[in-house]
C-alpha cells in the first residue's frame, strides 16, 4: 500500500511528459529534497512491509486467547503487553495495520474513482449535468461525514467492507469538487480547443488531454485522505460498526481497551498510537506532495 | 453535551438548594410570600435532596407491562405500585396497594384482594377495585380497545408469561375488592403481581392517554414523573399525597452512563450516587472506600446463549452437548468476570430455592466435546454467535463474552462468526426468532423457580422470553404440575425433575450466573439490595 505511494510520484512522469516535462521532475526535485515527506514515506514503507508480512512480523496468533496471561504489562515476551483475553497486543497491532491500511485505501480508491467520474462529467458537459452533480454532491456534503457513514452502514450492514464502502461514499464529493475546478480550468486552455478541433471524441479528450493536466491536485487529495479514511473507518469499528471481533483491528482495539485504560494502559496506547503515526505518514506525505506539485510554485 | 449536563445538574442543584431553605423556614408561611411558589410551600419536612442513579442505557419504555428491561424495572419501582410488593432483600412479598395477602377460594381459582382505602394516584384519581380491574384488563384482555391499541407501540411482550396465560379475567367485586378468576391453579400468581407487569395504572390516566401512558406514567408510588429525556434522564418526584411514609429523597435521577469505567468514575468523584451495574474488575477501586462502597450479594439471575431450536442447524442435540463441554466456565467467572461470577450448572443459581445440588452440568471437557462433536457429524460449518453489545447485570463485559466463547468454540474445531447487534433491535430479532446462538441472560424477577425454568422452557411462552423455541411435553407437564402443586418441597422435586431434562436437552450454553453489585456513595443511607433488583426508594436518604 505505502509501496504503491510512493512510487506513485514518479509513474505519472511520463503520462504528462508531453504536456509539461518539467513539472512532474522538477516536482520529484522537490519532494525528494523535503524532510517531512521522506520521514512519512519511510513510515508509510514501514507500516506497508508491517502489513505485507504480517505472518511473519508478528510474534505470536493475533486472536488466540489465553487468561492466565490477560493483561499482562509490556514485557519482552509480549513487547506490548497482553489484552484482557491474554492476547499479544503487539502481533494484534501488526495485524491491525493490514486491516488500517487496506480499509483507507479502498475507502479513499472508491472515493477517488467515482469523484474523478463525476467531476470530470460534470465539468465537460456543464450545464444541466454539471446542476445535477454538483447538487447531489453538495446534498452529501450536507451531512456530518461520520453520521452519513452510520447511516450507510446502518443500511448496508456492519463489516469491514461496508465500513470502507460508505467512508468510500462520504468523500466522494470532496473529489468531484476538486476535479470540476481542475478540469474547469484546464478545458478552457487552446490544446482541449486544439484536440476537440481534430475531432477527438469526448472520451479521448477527457482521458488523454484534460486528465493527465489534472492529476497533481487529485494526487494530493488523495494521499490526505487515506488518511482520514483510516481514521474514520477506525472510528466505525470504535462504534463496533466496521471490523467485527475477534478480527484485529487498531479501532476496535481501542474501543475495548479503553475501559481499561486506567490500571491496563497498554491495551489502548498502542492502537492509539498505531493510527497516530498511521495517519502523521499519509499527511506528512501528501503535505510534501501539495508543496512539489503546486504549479504556485514554479 | 457536557455543557448541558451541567447547567442542568447546577439548576437542580440550585433547586435542591430551595428546597432545603423552604423545609427549614417556619411553618407559618407569611401569607404574602409568592416568590416561592407552590410546590415549595408543599415539600415535606424531610424530603430533600437528589439521588443520581447511573445505568449503561436507556429504559425502552416507562409503561409497566410494555418494557423489558431491568432499568425500566428499576424507574418504575419508584413511581408505580403492585397489590403487593417484596419485603427488603428478599423474596416474599406482603401487601402494598391491597390491605392484605388475598383471599384464595377453594379450587385455588379465584383470588380476592382488599385494597386499601384512601389511596390517589399522582394525578388525584382514587385507588378503586374498578381502577385496579382497567388496568389488569388494558394488559391481559386481548379484545380491550386500549390493548389492541397498545400493539402498534409493541404490545406487552411478557405479560402471558406473568399472568395472561392464567388470569382469565380480572373484576371489580366490591369498591375495594377485586377478583382474578384463574383459568388453572397457579401457586406463582401473588410474587408475580409484585412486579412491573402487575404494577397498577391510573384509569383516568389510560383513559386518557392510552398507549401514550409510556410519556405520562401516572401511579401510586412514593415518586412522581416529571420527566424523561431518552438517553439522557428520567427525573421522578417525591410525591406529597403518598398514602404511606413519604418517601425521604426529593428526587431521583435515572442517567445512563454507557461506559462501565465511565460510571465508577463518576461515583468516585461524586457526580453519580448509585452505579449499576458496573464491571467487577473495576470494584477494588470503589469498594470501602472513604466516600464508596460496594454492596454485594449472590446474583438471582443467569447468563447463557440459546441455540434457536426453530433452525435446523441447531436440531441436533450431540452439537448444543459439544459445545457446552466446550467452554471453561470457570476461567470465564475467575477472568472475564474479574471472580464475580459462578460457573453455571443448569438454569438456576445456588441462591433460588429451587437449586439442585444434585446436577452436574456440563464441565469443562474439551476431548469429550470433540468426541461428541463427531456423534453431531459436524462438517465444519460456521455457526453465527449472535450477541449484544451493551453490558448486562448478568454480563458486563457484554459482547466480549462471545468473543471468549468463539475462542473455545475454536479450540475444539469448530468456526464461528459473531455478528452484534443494537439491544432494542437485537431483542426484537430475537423474539422473531431470526438470531442463532443468541446471548442472553435473565436476572429473575420473582424469585421462584418458575421464573427460570417456566418463562423459558414453557412452550406457551415461546417468543416471548422462551426465545431458544424450546418446547417439549415432558417439560411443559412438569412446569404445569408445579405451578399447581402449592407444597414447596414437592414443588421443588418438580422443577428439579424439569431441570435435569431442560440440562439434558441443552437448548442452552449454560455459563455463569453473577454476583449482584452495586457501586455506591456513602452519603446514601438505607438502600437495600433486592434479590430481583426491583429496588425500593421510600426509605433512601442522601445526607
Amino acid at each position: 500500500m505505502a509501496g504503491a505511494s510512493a512510487t506513485a510520484v514518479p509513474s505519472p512522469v511520463d503520462a504528462g511528459a508531453q504536456a509539461a516535462p518539467s513539472l512532474w521532475v522538477a516536482a520529484r526535485r522537490r519532494f525528494l529534497r523535503s524532510a517531512t515527506g521522506m520521514l512519512g514515506a519511510t513510515l508509510l514503507v514501514l507500516f506497508g512491509l508491517m502489513a505485507i508480512f504480517a505472518g511473519q512480523v508478528s510474534p505470536y496468533d493475533p486472536i488466540h486467547q489465553d487468561f492466565r496471561i490477560e493483561r499482562e504489562a509490556p514485557s519482552a515476551t509480549h513487547l506490548m503487553g497482553t489484552d484482557e483475553f491474554g492476547r499479544d497486543v503487539f502481533s494484534r497491532v501488526v495485524w491491525g495495520a493490514r486491516v488500517s491500511l487496506q480499509a483507507g485505501g479502498v475507502a479513499a480508491s472508491i472515493a477517488l474513482v467515482a469523484g474523478l467520474f463525476l467531476g470530470m462529467t460534470a465539468a465537460y458537459y456543464r450545464g444541466r449535468t454539471d446542476g445535477l452533480v454538483m447538487r447531489s454532491m453538495d446534498v452529501l456534503l450536507s451531512f456530518p461525514y461520520l453520521l452519513l457513514a452510520i447511516g450507510i452502514v446502518a443500511i448496508l450492514g456492519r463489516g469491514l467492507l461496508t465500513a470502507m464502502i460508505a467512508i468510500g461514499i462520504v468523500y466522494i464529493p470532496n473529489y468531484a469538487r476538486v476535479v470540476r475546478g481542475a478540469v474547469l480550468s484546464v478545458g478552457a486552455r487552446d490544446f482541449v480547443e486544439a484536440a476537440r478541433a481534430t475531432g477527438a471524441r469526448d472520451r479521448r479528450v477527457m482521458w488523454q488531454h484534460v486528465l493527465p493536466n489534472v492529476l497533481a491536485p487529485i494526487i494530493v487529495q488523495a494521499t490526505l485522505n487515506v488518511g482520514t479514511a483510516i481514521i474514520d473507518t477506525a472510528g466505525l469499528s470504535f462504534l463496533g460498526l466496521g471490523t467485527q471481533p475477534p478480527t484485529p483491528d487498531w479501532g476496535n482495539m481501542l474501543s475495548a481497551g479503553r475501559s481499561y485504560i486506567i490500571d491496563s494502559p497498554w491495551i489502548a496506547t498502542f492502537p492509539g498510537l498505531a493510527i497516530l503515526a498511521t495517519v502523521l505518514a499519509f499527511n506528512l506525505v501528501g503535505d510534501a506532495l501539495r508543496d512539489a506539485l503546486d504549479p504556485r510554485l514554479l | 453535551m457536557r455543557n448541558s449536563t451541567m447547567s442542568r445538574r447546577a439548576l437542580l442543584r440550585a433547586a435542591g438548594a430551595a428546597t432545603i431553605v423552604a423545609a427549614c423556614a417556619p411553618v407559618t408561611t407569611q401569607p404574602g410570600a409568592t416568590q416561592t411558589g407552590t410546590t415549595a410551600t408543599t415539600k415535606p419536612a424531610g424530603a430533600t435532596g437528589t439521588l443520581t442513579f447511573l445505568w449503561g442505557g436507556d429504559t425502552d419504555k416507562l409503561d409497566p407491562p410494555a418494557m423489558t428491561t431491568q432499568e425500566g424495572f428499576i424507574a418504575t419501582t419508584a413511581l408505580y405500585e403492585g397489590l403487593v410488593r417484596y419485603k427488603p432483600n428478599s423474596t416474599d412479598v406482603e401487601p402494598a396497594l391491597a390491605e392484605r395477602m388475598p383471599d384464595i377460594s377453594s379450587d385455588g381459582l379465584a383470588y380476592t384482594f382488599h385494597l386499601r382505602s384512601g389511596i390517589k394516584f399522582h394525578d388525584g384519581s382514587p385507588l378503586t377495585a374498578e381502577a385496579v380491574a382497567f388496568s389488569f384488563d388494558r394488559s391481559i384482555n386481548k379484545d380491550n380497545p386500549l390493548f389492541k391499541e397498545a400493539q402498534a407501540a409493541g404490545g406487552f411482550p411478557f405479560i402471558d408469561d406473568y399472568i395472561g396465560n392464567v388470569v382469565a379475567k380480572v373484576e371489580a367485586v366490591g369498591a375495594l375488592d377485586v377478583r382474578f378468576t384463574l383459568r388453572r391453579k397457579f401457586s406463582p400468581l401473588v410474587p408475580n403481581l409484585a412486579i412491573p407487569p402487575g404494577f397498577v395504572i391510573s384509569m383516568e390516566a389510560l383513559k386518557k392517554y392510552g398507549s401514550k401512558i409510556n410519556e405520562n406514567p401516572v401511579g401510586t408510588g412514593p415518586f412522581k414523573f416529571v420527566e424523561w429525556k431518552k438517553d439522557d434522564h428520567i427525573t421522578v418526584e417525591n410525591f406529597d399525597g403518598y398514602w404511606g411514609d413519604r418517601a425521604k429523597l426529593q428526587r431521583i435521577i435515572f442517567q445512563p452512563v454507557p461506559e462501565a469505567s465511565v460510571r465508577i468514575l463518576k461515583i468516585q468523584r461524586g457526580e453519580g450516587d448509585i452505579a449499576w451495574p458496573f464491571d467487577p474488575k473495576d470494584a477494588s477501586s470503589v469498594k470501602g472506600k472513604a466516600d464508596t462502597d460496594v454492596l454485594e450479594q449472590p446474583g438471582l439471575n443467569v447468563n447463557m446463549a440459546e441455540f434457536n431450536l426453530k433452525k435446523a442447524q441447531f436440531q441436533n442435540k450431540p452439537l448444543r452437548q459439544a459445545l457446552n463441554y466446550a467452554i471453561n466456565k470457570q476461567e470465564l467467572a475467575d477472568k472475564l468476570y474479574s471472580g464475580a461470577g459462578v460457573p453455571a450448572v443448569g438454569v438456576l443459581p445456588a441462591t433460588s430455592w429451587g437449586f439442585d445440588s444434585t446436577l452436574k452440568g456440563y464441565t469443562y471437557d474439551p476431548e469429550k466435546a470433540k468426541a461428541l462433536l463427531k456423534d453431531a457429524k459436524y462438517g465444519g460449518e460456521t455457526i453465527t454467535l449472535d450477541s449484544y453489545t451493551i453490558p448486562r447485570g448478568y454480563n458486563p463485559q457484554g459482547a466480549k463474552l462471545a468473543e471468549a466463547v468463539q475462542q473455545y468454540f475454536q479450540a475444539v474445531g469448530v468456526k464461528s462468526e459473531i455478528k452484534t447487534t443494537e439491544w432494542t433491535e437485537y431483542r426484537k430479532i430475537r423474539r422473531q426468532g431470526e438470531l442463532n446462538v443468541a446471548f442472553g441472560g435473565w436476572q429473575a424477577d420473582t424469585g421462584d423457580p418458575e421464573n427460570f425454568l417456566g418463562v423459558f422452557f414453557y412452550s406457551k411462552n415461546q417468543g416471548g422470553v422462551n426465545t431458544s423455541f424450546y418446547g417439549t411435553p415432558e417439560v411443559d407437564k412438569l412446569l404445569e404440575q408445579a405451578n399447581e402443586e402449592t407444597d414447596t418441597p414437592k414443588r421443588k422435586a418438580l422443577f428439579n425433575q424439569a431441570e435435569a431434562k431442560i440440562v439434558d436437552d441443552a437448548p442452552w450454553l449454560f455459563i455463569s450466573h453473577m454476583k449482584q453489585q452495586v457501586a455506591i456513595r456513602k452519603r446514601v443511607k438505607d438502600f437495600v439490595l433486592q434479590p430481583t433488583y426491583i429496588y425500593y426508594f421510600n426509605k433512601v436518604s442522601v445526607s
